[in-house]
């Protein structure tokens, strides 16, 4: 029984942690108060900018929408790509022999790719909603930061860019089982045909005894 | 010619006579090794029962059948049989069960009978941290034995094996698995409990409490806290508060890049915000932050609970009877604390219920005679589900945590594909006691480019009723309609994978994005009216990866998620 009390121990403690906060769950939250410069509300609210779709591959259109902005404003939208060394899913990787992945770096013209274009300005409807496309043309992270001029609101929606499909290969599995398995077909058909032969000398020599 | 058929002959018996030796003491093992699972499995049954003296002499009689398996597999005979084809991967097997069932029993068992636990015990409210340290370096070693019996058994083949031979070694592996996942934890535990428990010195910690009836990404707003202070073994309780007296932080703290894309300033401004992101790590420094900020006490890490964990301990204790109230059962707990309580009382009230309470099932914990087996599993339940989280502000500390469940930390390399999704309240309302959570993640084809797509399907239903509300649940109502509970739903692709399309209810709908620690996050608005359900799809890329299985994180909820994943075939195949 002398586990079984460590653990009740352990008990509890963790029931009387969790009563007592539990009660003050229950207390409503701090409002802004109205003269500072006006946060805004706890409760985090739907997406002012969205990408969509949020993955597209290389040439692909998307579509930028925005809601929830002051109705007829201008809306400045700057787009980023994040560098392609730096952990872009997609991007290429390689892993050293101590167990770090660096990223590498395309030394062609990917080098540094420009966003194009690198801003866009939007005007929002009456009901403070917009809509625009845009079509990236290098794989990577593309971030749309997107500022009212009224507002000074701020929102961000990022889409990922993917290379263009390459033709389909043969899925050719973990390297070396084929190999060994091609080798170990061969070792296998080798012995077949040295006891093949060990056999039919035998036999030719056996034939040759009852001849005698 | 005769020489030829005589050394046929004595080289056909001499096989005959080892196959013979072989089998025999083949069968000889099969006994003892059969005894031997017998055994081990009473022994774990007697420590988990704490009873020494029968766990003593069934260890014994473990040792001398676990001894003559490993003889019966050693001897000449047997060795000249693992060289022949076929057979020979077998016997090996056996062999190799009969060394790690061996090594278990002679090397490990003694020394976990023998750590005496009786003087860790808290005696007075405290612990024995010294004890406690000595303890720890026979745990270590106890720990690397059985890693090596595991290592050892992972290195046998299983391919071409016979059935019977296979089957065994499967089980034994499952068990020497979970034993080894025991030790691991027990060794982790020995070597961070004295310094957390302040043998090194004072330490300071904040308990938190999630609360799932507003919910947020790593299970609820965080709604209320107390101080604990340790020294050198003793626990005590300070000062207590709530995360709304902490106020809110203009200029805001300092979010990270990714989560600060995501959801703004808004953790760095509200203590009820700070775990918008479902990283422990991110939202328990925050809220430390902040309460250094208010009170000028810097603590040294952060343990985060809910009330559901109280409704599984009170699973263990059976029901419990709170003076003047309701009595508190396992079923019924988590109802009474995250929704009859708001309905029913007013702040003051709600207080004193919840120290009643506190103190009852307190009493039960210390007078009742309990199920350690219950309390355990009670543990383990909360544990997997995320529901208790801690964080250390001391980065080696932190590192020994790791990657474990309670640590909440959002991995940045997957080790199996994983799928997450989150929950937010957006409706600033007490709603999320209502909703019941479905999802369902589809393993999809092996596309050229090497990843592959996984389907997710998500189902939020409302149980809230359509009136008779009070306003301390309905809140802001920040839906519009003040029953209709706003959730912003995350999905985070797995690393290095990304978030295709989201449609909600079969419709193409308008997502935030962003991305958070090499995965890529969408966020979905999903509002639902009393009684009602909405279903997300989206479709999710992995990176590059073979493997056909994958997993979901999920926020802990006031109800049980429904689950289900659809694993397919790996690519390799």
């Amino acid at each position: 029984m002398r586990l079984s009390r460590i653990i009740m121990a352990l008990a509890v403690g963790l029931a009387v942690a969790a009563m007592p906060t539990a009660a003050g769950a229950a207390q409503p939250q701090p409002q802004p108060s109205p003269s500072e410069t006006q946060p805004p509300p706890y409760p985090p609210g739907p997406a002012t900018l969205a990408v969509n779709p949020s993955t597209v591959v290389v040439g692909q259109t998307t579509a930028l929408i925005g809601s929830g902005w002051m109705p007829g404003e201008t809306v400045e939208i700057t787009v980023s790509t994040s560098p392609l060394a730096a952990g872009v899913p997609g991007a290429d990787r390689a892993r050293r022999s101590n167990g770090d992945t660096i990223a590498m770096v395309p030394v062609s013209f990917h080098q540094a790719p420009q966003p194009n274009p690198r801003y866009l300005e939007v005007t929002a409807d009456s009901e403070g909603k917009f809509r625009t496309t845009y079509t990236p043309r290098h794989h990577g992270t593309y971030t749309y930061r997107a500022e009212g001029e009224t507002s000074r609101r701020v929102a961000t929606a990022t889409c990922v860019v993917l290379k263009k499909h390459e033709t389909p290969l043969p899925v050719t599995g973990s390297s070396l089982s084929t190999p060994m398995k091609f080798g170990g077909g061969l070792v296998g058909a080798g012995a077949v045909l040295l006891l093949v032969s060990l056999v039919w000398r035998k036999r030719h020599r056996f034939g040759a005894g009852t001849a005698r | 010619m005769r020489r030829a058929l005589l050394a046929t002959l004595v080289v056909g018996s001499l096989l005959l006579l080892t196959g013979g030796w072989v089998g025999f003491r083949g069968w000889q093992a099969r006994a003892h090794l059969l005894n031997a699972a017998g055994l081990a499995r009473e022994l774990s049954a007697q420590v988990v029962g704490g009873d020494t003296a029968r766990a003593q002499r069934t260890l014994a009689a473990l040792q001398e059948q676990a001894g003559s398996a490993r003889a019966a597999t050693g001897d000449p005979g047997w060795w000249v049989g693992r060289r022949a084809p076929f057979a020979g991967d077998n016997l090996a097997a056996v062999r190799q069960i009969s060394v790690a069932v061996d090594d278990l029993a002679r090397n490990a068992f003694p020394l976990l009978l023998r750590a005496d636990l009786t003087s860790l015990v808290p005696a007075g409210g405290r612990l024995d941290v010294g004890r406690l340290r000595t303890l720890s370096a026979e745990l270590a070693r106890i720990n690397a034995t059985v890693q090596g019996a595991r290592d050892g058994l992972a290195a046998v083949p299983g391919a071409g094996l016979v059935g019977q031979v296979r089957q065994a070694l499967a089980d034994l592996r499952g068990e020497i698995d979970r034993l080894a996942g025991l030790t691991a934890a027990a060794d982790q535990a020995s070597r961070l409990l004295p310094p957390l428990l302040g043998a090194d010195g004072p330490r300071t910690y904040l308990v938190v409490s999630q609360n799932p009836a507003e919910l947020r990404a790593t299970g609820g707003m965080i709604g209320a806290y107390a101080v604990i202070r340790a020294d050198g073994g003793r626990v005590r309780m300070g000062q207590q508060g709530t995360s709304s007296a902490l106020g809110l932080f203009q200029p805001p703290l300092k979010v990270p890049t990714e989560v600060r894309r995501l959801w703004a300033d808004l953790p760095g401004i509200y203590p009820a915000d700070v775990n918008l992101t479902p990283h422990f790590p991110t939202a328990a420094a925050l809220y430390r932050e902040m309460f250094r900020r208010r009170t000028g006490t810097t603590v040294d890490g952060v343990l985060a609970v809910d009330p559901v964990v109280l409704s599984y301990l009170l699973k263990a204790t059976g029901p419990v009877m709170v003076p003047g109230g309701v009595p508190l059962a396992a079923e019924k707990v988590v109802q009474t604390v995250l929704s009859d309580s708001y309905q029913r009382m007013d702040n003051d009230k709600q207080d004193a219920f919840f120290a009643a309470s506190a103190a009852a099932v307190f009493d039960a914990l210390v007078t009742k005679e309990l199920d350690t087996k219950g309390l355990l599993s009670a543990f383990d339940r909360a544990v997997t589900e995320r529901r208790i989280l801690f964080w250390s502000a001391r980065s080696e500390e932190q590192r020994i945590i790791g990657d474990s469940r309670v640590a909440g930390v959002l991995p940045e390399k997957d080790t199996v594909p994983t799928v997450g999704v989150f929950l937010n309240d957006g409706s600033g309302a007490k709603l999320g006691y209502y909703l019941r959570q479905t999802a369902t993640l589809t393993v999809g084809g092996c596309r050229p480019d090497g990843r592959r797509e996984l389907r997710l399907r998500v189902t939020l239903r409302s149980s809230a009723p359509k009136s008779g509300l009070s306003k301390s649940v309905l809140g802001l109502g920040l839906a519009g309609d003040p029953y209709t509970a706003r959730t912003l739903v995350s999905v985070h692709s797995p690393t290095g994978g990304a978030v295709l399309t989201t449609r909600l209810d079969n419709v193409e709908t308008a997502v935030g994005s962003g991305a958070e620690r090499r995965r890529q996050v969408t966020t979905a608005n999903v509002e639902v009216a009393p009684g009602e359900s909405r279903t997300l799809e989206v479709a999710v890329l992995t990176a590059k990866t073979g493997v056909g299985s994958a997993e979901l994180w999920l926020t802990p909820t006031a109800h049980p998620w429904t689950t289900q994943v659809v694993s397919a075939p790996s690519c390799d195949q």
